[in-house]
């Protein structure tokens, strides 16, 4: 089984499988989500190289271990994701992305056209109606979204993250904390939170149908963040989107059911063919 | 200046200060979330001064009293008839804030207790309530046990010191104990998950109808219990003395401890 990589390019620190023997199907660019890093992808990246595919995953600025570059709004991770990709030369990617790296790898991928060439989006949403969960609502509100943030200690991320996946083991949970160790990332997930108005989707209306591009669904049927209905809508708006529902997984599918995950993703990669 | 005294009645824990000359009604004083009877400290000797007993129970799964599963509403109104009958409680001047009010509003209607005064602080008991944000996710199954479970004593004293500005480090300890085990966590999540103010509906119009003098006392800039909810419940309780304490937030007998003690003090001593 092929190993990951840690290593550095276009200002972030980036996880790399590569594939002892290249298929020469397009690489696949992963987008972790909040409150995570590239780690979430560890026990995908092997198995997508093992199929032949060269798979990378950044930290996104502030997280894992990528420095804070701010204001570390949604906007400015679109213009990290443009930067990395130009820097290691993707031309083309399937991309993968999970929570707050859908919102902004979708928003990446609409704003270029061609850039993926399949889509795998899980616990997510991308539309202008979407409506925020309560504890983003916290993150969002001047004061309350402070106290959360600065009020997280080692402690209480094991506790949080425990309540809402079985996956978590305690190196997960140091990765994930780097984000909250200093005062400019703690502001960075404020500033990602309360640059997340949904209404600036209302341009990208139509946007990922017109991509053209083969789309799976992921999602785990626990997730209470995002629930599976949220598949759904994916595949309403993008007809022709394969939903995958897991079962006794959450949110954090990827961690929760890796095995299964992986090989929804590379079976899905292998239909797409890209 | 009286003493407060820690005591236990089964198992509620509760503070107490004795008048060395009793002559009025006694005073039950019932502390909100994420608070217990500690909240008090400052008004309580005052009350004693003024020859009141004032008693204040830790509610069950805060402060020195233990969980009481579920840590639901009623529950919690549950235990405070029982804490009544245990102390011996019949006729009282009842003095609340934030769930306290929540708890000790519906138990006084309940079971119609003989109130001769009411003291409302920075709550609510409209049927129309919305719950603010915290209430919102603690009400949200897993993200409420992520948010509980996020919790840390510095994260409480982080909040805590953001809110108001009268914790010090001993008021953090207390109230931390409220989240301090798994099973008082969980009771907060129930506690939150069964404050549906469409219960209130069958008390709509109630609070007006007992004719009991009513202080509403209210730190001004609180985003929990607004201010709009002062101004509401002194419309809808004929009579009811409005005090609005400039500066002061959601945790207004923390912040400006001197001036509520005056203004309840005063409050009582004109026949409240």
């Amino acid at each position: 089984m092929p190993g990951l990589e840690v290593k550095q390019g276009g200002g972030l620190s980036y996880r790399e499988a590569s594939p002892e023997r290249p298929a020469g199907d397009d690489p696949v660019l992963l987008l972790h989500g909040f409150p995570e890093s590239s780690y979430m992808w560890r026990h995908l990246m092997p198995e997508i190289a093992a199929a032949g595919r060269r798979a990378i995953a950044p930290d996104l600025p502030g997280y894992g271990d990528s420095a804070p570059d701010p204001p570390g709004t949604w906007e400015r991770h679109v213009a990290a994701v443009g930067r990395f990709r130009a820097a290691l030369g993707l031309e083309r990617a399937a991309l993968v992305v999970h929570d707050w790296g859908g919102l902004i790898g979708l928003r990446w991928a609409c704003d270029n056209p061609g850039a993926a060439s399949a889509i795998v989006v899980s616990g997510t949403g991308f539309f202008p109606d979407g409506k925020w969960h309560g504890m983003a609502n916290m993150l969002r509100t001047e004061g309350e979204g402070e106290q959360l943030v600065s009020g997280l200690d080692p402690t209480g991320m094991t506790r949080m993250l425990r309540a809402v996946g079985r996956g978590f083991g305690d190196q997960a949970i140091d990765e994930y904390f780097k984000a909250f160790t200093s005062a400019e990332g703690r502001q960075g997930i404020l500033d990602l939170y309360r640059s997340g108005d949904f209404e600036k989707l209302e341009p990208y209306r139509g946007k990922l149908a017109e991509l053209g591009v083969p789309m799976l669904a992921l999602w785990g049927e626990d997730d209470v963040f995002a629930p599976p209905a949220g598949a759904y809508r994916f595949r309403k708006e993008v007809p022709g989107t394969e939903v995958v529902v897991i079962e006794d997984a959450g949110h954090f599918m990827f961690e929760d059911a890796p095995e299964r995950c992986a090989r929804e993703v590379v079976e899905f990669l292998g239909r797409a063919g890209s | 200046m009286s003493g407060i005294e820690l005591k236990r009645a089964d198992n509620i824990a509760y503070r107490e200060a004795i008048p060395d000359d009793a002559h009025d009604d006694p005073v039950l004083l019932v502390h909100g979330f994420p608070q217990s009877s500690y909240m008090w400290r400052h008004l309580m000797p005052a009350l004693a001064d003024a020859g009141r007993r004032a008693v204040g129970p830790d509610l069950p799964g805060y402060g020195d009293s233990p969980p009481d599963p579920p840590g639901t509403w009623e529950r919690h109104v549950d235990a405070l008839e029982r804490f009544r009958r245990d102390v011996g409680l019949d006729r009282v001047v009842l003095i609340n804030h934030d769930w306290g009010g929540l708890i000790s509003m519906r138990w006084a209607l309940d079971h119609s207790i003989p109130l001769s005064g009411l003291v409302i602080s920075n709550t609510g008991f409209f049927p129309d309530g919305e719950w603010h944000g915290l209430g919102r996710a603690l009400r949200t199954q897993g993200q409420g046990e992520a948010l509980i479970g996020s919790m840390s004593r510095e994260g409480l004293a982080d909040m805590l010191g953001q809110l108001g500005s009268g914790f010090d480090s001993d008021a953090v300890d207390e109230y931390w104990k409220g989240y301090a085990t798994e099973d008082r966590r969980r009771g907060v999540l129930e506690l939150f998950r069964s404050g549906d103010f469409s219960k209130l509906a069958p008390y709509a119009g109630e609070l007006g109808e007992l004719g009991v003098p009513t202080l509403v006392l209210w730190g001004e800039n609180d985003d929990y219990a607004p201010v709009d909810s002062a101004h509401r419940f002194d419309r809808e309780i004929p009579h009811a003395r409005l005090v609005i304490v400039e500066g002061a937030g959601h945790f207004v007998w923390e912040d400006d401890p001197e001036r509520c003690a005056r203004e309840v003090v005063a409050f009582l001593g004109d026949g409240g």
